[in-house]
């Protein structure tokens, strides 16, 4: 551009004017040039008299122009550069396209391009951390088990049924339980209990033993009000949502320790049956009521007893089966097997209860 | 799959791929390479044994018939359309590598690519092109037709309601057409170019002198004193090439007329095409056409005073368009642009 600029300082007349000074020059009429280049004559008149909004576009006005320079002796590129300064001040030439500067096909935007590739990575590298931190651990240790136990959180994912959790499944030898309580029988005209999945019974016997060591208490009536609430030695812990079903996160027991668990949905005395466990040894304990709650999610201690309410049947895994003993209604149930044991208990096929 | 992906670290890339040069257009960057089309291919283990890629562009045009026996330079285009498939794709890859060298280099350049096609082309040698330019990496290709992005590189006003013709003189081909309303009128490919004026040096020069000379020499005498009209200026060049009696390198001396005479055939070739287009254009494009003339681009259109041959053959006004040779790389990438702005029904593409 500046060589332009230079090269229209050499025509401080005009392109056009400079175009006739060397055809008169040469003693050509404007005729000689329409036909030697093919044009009108009012053509030769417009450019010399630069009336350029007359001509056809910008691309023509260039080759007509280099055409009659070089025809008159002109130098072809500084005619056109002339013209171009001279109507870039008037404005009344078009624009030519001169498609190949850097400021009509927009230049180099190499920060743009450097900011947006910066961006694209650190975005790239926020989607890989968070695809790293969404993946679960393949099992759950017996000493991450047990790390979360004195917490008292269960296990990240207990409710979720992808992870795959190992129960401590190593027998320890059995802990002497100091005097256990021995819950009594339950009382009433149904020993067999609430609904111990057997139809029927339960509508015959409504009242139903509800608790160990705290003497017999009248069933709750399925209808009946809060007034009528069993009684609860051992709240389930509320806290919060993530506890999965939150009767899971029962407390931690202790060696001869006594936990009732009964989930606070059946505090309305929807409590139907009764399920017992007594641990001769440590075992991973899990037991879901029939609608899927987790009633209890975590490792008994050896020589714990607890008592789950809930509504049959009852879905358990033991990981120490050898080492725990099940009771329904009171009723011991039979099963048979050691280390890892899944067990429905109270089904109505499986109506036939052992005696105790 | 990952090829949006890989967009975004690659340009929109206009090629005109010629049967002499390769020209590459970056969207918002201009032209950035400008190459011959040419590759030379070396041979290790002699006959049978695995090819491989010695040099591509202006490095393995400077081997063209200085080759040792293991190595071969060809040209894989033929008459504006491929040659050898094989070939051209290797050497599509190479420039666009060679264009994304500034580019994140993580991933393979996976850009997207308008390609320049003769419009006499047939659909398997266009179906060619396109998977030539898909085998290289191009992430999505367009096919436009070389006289259309020859007119928009030279700035013509093909939306208007008027006849624009535009004279394309290629290395391989001759492409004429009458563009108006953004569409093809007419369209007229001829397989006279650049290669042929080349062809009828060496031909003339072995008539005349007994003397072979090679395409490269042929190539520069035609660019030194070529004339396509007879002036009063008379050029002359000395060349060396192999006397055919004596079997020794000779030189001698050529003029601007001896040349002139020697490329009259493919020169006639041209104005035919020329005139057959001008009786075949509807009479009123053809009047807008003699008002403002027609437009010369390609490298044919640097063949001295061949606009001055065209006026007097036709009678009508004839201009070369600013930077002829580029013409057609940066209307294709312009057609790019106006595919974005305006969608891809703007004009006919594939």
């Amino acid at each position: 551009m500046s060589e332009a600029s230079t090269d229209a300082g050499s025509f401080p007349q005009g392109a056009g004017a400079r175009l006739r000074e060397a055809r008169m020059a040469k003693g050509l009429s404007p005729d000689d040039i329409a036909a030697q280049l093919y044009l009108r004559v009012t053509l030769i008149h417009d450019i010399e008299n630069e009336n350029l909004e007359r001509l056809p576009p910008p691309p023509f006005i260039t080759g007509y122009l280099r055409n009659y320079a070089r025809l008159v002796g002109v130098p072809c590129e500084q005619v056109v550069y002339a013209c171009e300064a001279n109507s870039s001040g008037g404005g009344s030439m078009p624009t030519l396209a001169n498609v190949s500067s850097d400021e009509e096909m927009g230049g180099r935007r190499t920060p743009v391009k450097a900011l947006t590739a910066f961006i694209v990575l650190v975005l790239m590298v926020l989607v890989s951390v968070w695809w790293l931190g969404q993946e679960k651990p393949a099992e759950l240790t017996p000493e991450m088990l047990s790390a979360q136990n004195a917490v008292g959180t269960p296990p990240r994912g207990a409710a979720d049924s992808n992870t795959r959790i190992t129960p401590p499944v190593t027998p320890k030898p059995p802990v002497v339980a100091p005097a256990p309580v021995v819950p009594k029988p339950p009382v009433g005209e149904n020993p067999a209990g609430l609904n111990s999945g057997v139809p029927g019974e339960a509508s015959e016997n409504p009242d139903a033993p509800v608790e160990e060591g705290s003497g017999a208490e009248p069933a709750l009536p399925t209808t009946e009000g809060p007034a009528e609430e069993p009684p609860v030695e051992v709240d389930p812990p509320t806290s919060g949502e993530g506890a999965a079903s939150a009767p899971a996160a029962a407390p931690k027991p202790s060696s001869g320790e006594t936990t009732v668990v009964v989930p606070k949905s059946l505090r309305a005395g929807e409590a139907q049956a009764e399920l017992r466990l007594e641990m001769a040894e440590d075992c991973w304990t899990e037991v879901r009521d029939d609608a899927g709650r987790a009633l209890y999610f975590n490792v008994a201690k050896a020589g714990s007893r607890l008592t789950l309410k809930g509504t049959a049947p009852f879905k358990l895994l033991l990981g120490n089966a050898a080492g725990s003993k099940v009771y329904l209604n009171g009723s011991a149930f039979d099963y048979s097997g050691r280390g890892v044991v899944r067990l429905t208990v109270g089904k109505a096929s499986d109506n036939k209860v052992p005696q105790p | 799959m990952f090829g949006p992906l890989r967009g975004i670290f690659s340009y929109d890339i206009s090629i005109d791929l010629g049967t002499a040069n390769t020209l590459i257009y970056v969207r918002g960057e201009g032209i950035v390479l400008n190459e011959p089309s040419v590759v030379a291919i070396r041979q290790e283990m002699g006959p049978g044994s695995p090819k491989r890629i010695a040099a591509v562009g202006a490095e393995a045009k400077a081997m063209l018939g200085r080759t040792p026996g293991n190595i071969v330079a060809i040209r894989p285009m033929k008459d504006g359309v491929i040659a050898d498939f094989t070939v051209t794709e290797k050497m599509l890859q190479h420039f666009i590598r060679k264009v994304h060298e500034d580019k994140f280099k993580l991933f393979k350049p996976s850009p997207r690519v308008l390609i320049c096609v003769p419009c006499g082309a047939t659909q398997v040698e266009r179906r060619a092109i396109k998977e030539s330019a898909a085998g290289a990496g191009a992430r999505q290709v367009f096919l436009v037709e070389e006289p259309m992005a020859a007119a928009i590189g030279a700035g013509l006003p093909i939306s208007e309601a008027s006849g624009s013709m535009v004279l394309d003189i290629g290395g391989g081909t001759t492409e004429i057409a009458v563009i108006s309303l953004n569409g093809i009128v007419y369209s007229n490919s001829v397989r006279i170019g650049g290669d042929r004026f080349d062809e009828s040096i060496i031909s003339y020069v072995r008539r005349n002198y007994g003397t072979l000379i090679g395409e490269t020499t042929a190539e520069r005498i035609k660019q030194e004193i070529g004339s396509a009209f007879p002036s009063s200026e008379i050029r002359e060049i000395e060349v060396r090439g192999r006397n055919l009696a004596e079997g020794i390198p000779r030189s001698f001396t050529l003029n601007s007329a001896e040349i002139l005479e020697a490329i009259q055939e493919p020169l006639s070739g041209i104005v035919s095409a020329v005139r057959t287009a001008l009786e075949q254009t509807p009479p009123e494009l053809g009047a807008d056409i003699a008002e403002r003339g027609m437009v010369l681009t390609g490298g044919g259109a640097l063949l001295r005073d061949i606009d001055r041959l065209l006026m007097e053959e036709t009678g009508l006004p004839v201009i070369v368009a600013d930077d002829p040779l580029t013409c057609v790389a940066r209307g294709g990438g312009r057609a790019l642009e106006m595919m974005d702005e305006h969608g891809g029904e703007i004009f006919a593409m594939e």
